[in-house]
Parts: C-alpha cells; sequence; structure tokens
C-alpha cells in the first residue's frame, strides 16, 4: 500500500520530467493531493481509506505519470534536460580536447613550400606526438625558437637521437630527439 | 486508451475549456466543480486532469498563469486561464457537440417513432 508521498513519487518518476517542470508538476499534484486529502478527512476517514480513495479519485501512478511524460512532450524534456547538461558537456569536451592536443595530437598549418612537394604549402598536418622516433622520409614537425617547422628526416644517427631533417632552401639541420614534436599522420592540402 | 475513454477525453476537454472560459481556476478546482456540476458523471480519474491541462498549454488553448498561495491552508495555487486561442476553440467544440447532439437525437428519436 502506497502513503500518498509514495504515490507521488511514483508518479514523478514514471513522468522523469526536466527539473523545473518536475518542481511545478509535483507542487502542483502535492496540492491537489492535499485538498483530497483534506477532503476525505473531513468525512472522518482512517488513513489508510484517505489513501485507497485519493488513489482511486487520482487514478493509476503508473498511468498517470506515462500521461504526464507523452503531455509534456517527451522530446521537449529531453532536449530540456539536455540543455541543462549542456555547459558541462562543452567544459568537459573543451578540457579532453585540450588535453589531446597537449599530449596526443595536434593540427599545424603549413604555410610555405619548405617541404614540398609532400608536404605543399596551404597544407594541414596532423601530427601523433607520441611517436617521437621518426624513421627516414617521415613527415615531422619539430620546435625551434619561436614556433614550429616541418621537414622531412633524412637521415637518423644510429643511436637515434639526434635526427637530420632536410627543408628546401635551407641546410639540413641537426635536431635533438626533444625538439621533434611528432609524427604527421595525416596531411590535407588546401591549395588550390 | 479505448474509444469510450477517448470520446470521454474529449468532453472533458471542451468542458474544461468552458469552466476556464468563466474565470482562471487551479486544477482541484476544476475537477471538483467537473464533478459537482456534472453530478459525479466526470469525477474518476481527477489526476488525468493535469495531462489535459499540460497537453492544452502546449497547444496554446490555455496558459498557466499566476501562483497564488491560498490563506487558510498554505497551499499554492497555479490558476489556468483561457487564451484567444482557447476560447475560438471552445466555440468550434461547443459547435460541434450541437450537432452531434442534434444528430443524435433525431437518429435516436426516429428509431423510437419507426414501427
Amino acid at each position: 500500500m502506497y502513503s500518498l508521498e509514495e504515490y507521488l513519487n511514483r508518479i514523478m518518476e514514471i513522468a522523469d520530467l526536466a527539473p523545473r517542470d518536475a518542481k511545478r508538476v509535483r507542487s502542483e499534484l502535492q496540492a491537489h493531493l492535499g485538498e483530497l486529502r483534506d477532503a476525505g478527512i473531513t468525512q472522518n476517514l482512517s488513513e489508510s481509506e484517505v489513501t485507497i480513495m485519493v488513489r482511486r479519485e487520482f487514478g493509476s501512478p503508473e498511468e498517470l505519470g506515462a500521461m504526464i511524460a507523452k503531455a509534456r512532450g517527451r522530446f521537449r524534456t529531453y532536449l530540456k534536460k539536455q540543455a541543462r547538461r549542456l555547459p558541462l558537456t562543452l567544459a568537459a569536451a573543451l578540457v579532453l580536447a585540450l588535453a589531446i592536443k597537449a599530449t596526443a595530437l595536434q593540427a599545424f598549418r603549413v604555410t610555405n613550400d619548405a617541404a614540398s612537394p609532400r608536404v605543399p604549402a596551404c597544407s594541414r598536418v596532423l601530427v601523433n606526438k607520441l611517436s617521437r622516433h621518426p624513421d627516414v622520409d617521415d613527415v615531422v614537425v619539430f620546435r625551434v625558437e619561436h614556433g614550429y617547422r616541418v621537414g622531412i628526416v633524412v637521415r637518423t644517427q644510429a643511436d637515434g637521437r639526434d635526427i637530420i631533417v632536410h627543408r628546401n632552401g635551407e641546410p639540413d639541420t641537426v635536431l635533438a630527439g626533444s625538439q621533434i614534436v611528432g609524427k604527421a599522420i595525416f596531411l590535407y592540402s588546401y591549395a588550390p | 486508451m479505448d474509444s469510450r475513454a477517448q470520446y470521454r477525453r474529449g468532453c472533458v476537454r471542451t468542458l474544461v475549456l468552458e469552466l476556464l472560459s468563466r474565470r482562471p481556476m487551479y486544477g482541484y478546482e476544476i475537477a471538483s466543480t467537473l464533478a459537482r456540476q456534472s453530478e459525479q458523471v466526470f469525477s474518476l480519474g481527477q489526476g488525468t486532469l493535469y495531462p489535459l491541462l499540460y497537453s492544452l498549454e502546449r497547444k496554446g488553448l490555455i496558459r498557466a498563469g499566476k501562483e497564488e498561495r491560498d490563506p487558510e491552508s498554505g497551499r499554492k495555487r497555479l490558476y489556468y486561464e483561457l487564451t484567444p486561442k482557447g476560447r475560438r476553440s471552445l466555440q468550434e467544440d461547443l459547435d460541434t457537440w450541437s450537432q452531434i447532439v442534434r444528430g443524435m437525437t433525431l437518429v435516436l428519436r426516429s428509431a423510437h417513432v419507426q414501427p
């Protein structure tokens, strides 16, 4: 046997509304049930008789909950709930994006033909930062004093620590392993 | 929902609009007025009044107005009122109802008259 509070909870549980709607509906149903209860008490009914009377006059909580959910619009409720979570979702997505950018993947825009024809100007490269030991012929992005450069590995030292990189129009550069940002795993050229 | 329940629900919809066309009312007041004035014909399933009110509200036929606190019981009461669209819809419902009653009466009466 339900108490009135449990009866109301059951309706709200089935209706499963967005918080603001749930507050309004709950308050409205609670007031109505309270009025019915008072009417029952005026008729000298016992607490359990009142509950039976209210349940009979008000209807099945499962059926009622489902009808309220439908009347408020299930899709609207879904959107309202999502909208409430949106700031948190965006914050989580931002943190995740920054974490990925810092540790695993980063995109770079190539503005000149220093690594042409493999990487023409107006290309984008996606760099796998976890792969910092490139082989000969790999396209790599490396750090210099003021920014980043893209180049093609022409030779690696036997101990794998120094890497020699070629860029058109410049002498081959010897890089320390720590200068390597990562190996390019995806190239996209948007040059006309 | 079977067809009888649907028919009943259609009637309650018109009656709720009619009650709200007289003055703003809150849920319990609508339910109890409906039960009293219909001599308990529309007394059971008071809870189903709320899905009906929410659906009328979504359709723009009624609006939830001010929430007032009853000075005696201290309960909050949310008053509903009819919108102009609701008033037009009520008029259409009443016209339809008049036609149905007329049609039903004519047919039922003829059944008694014929040998």
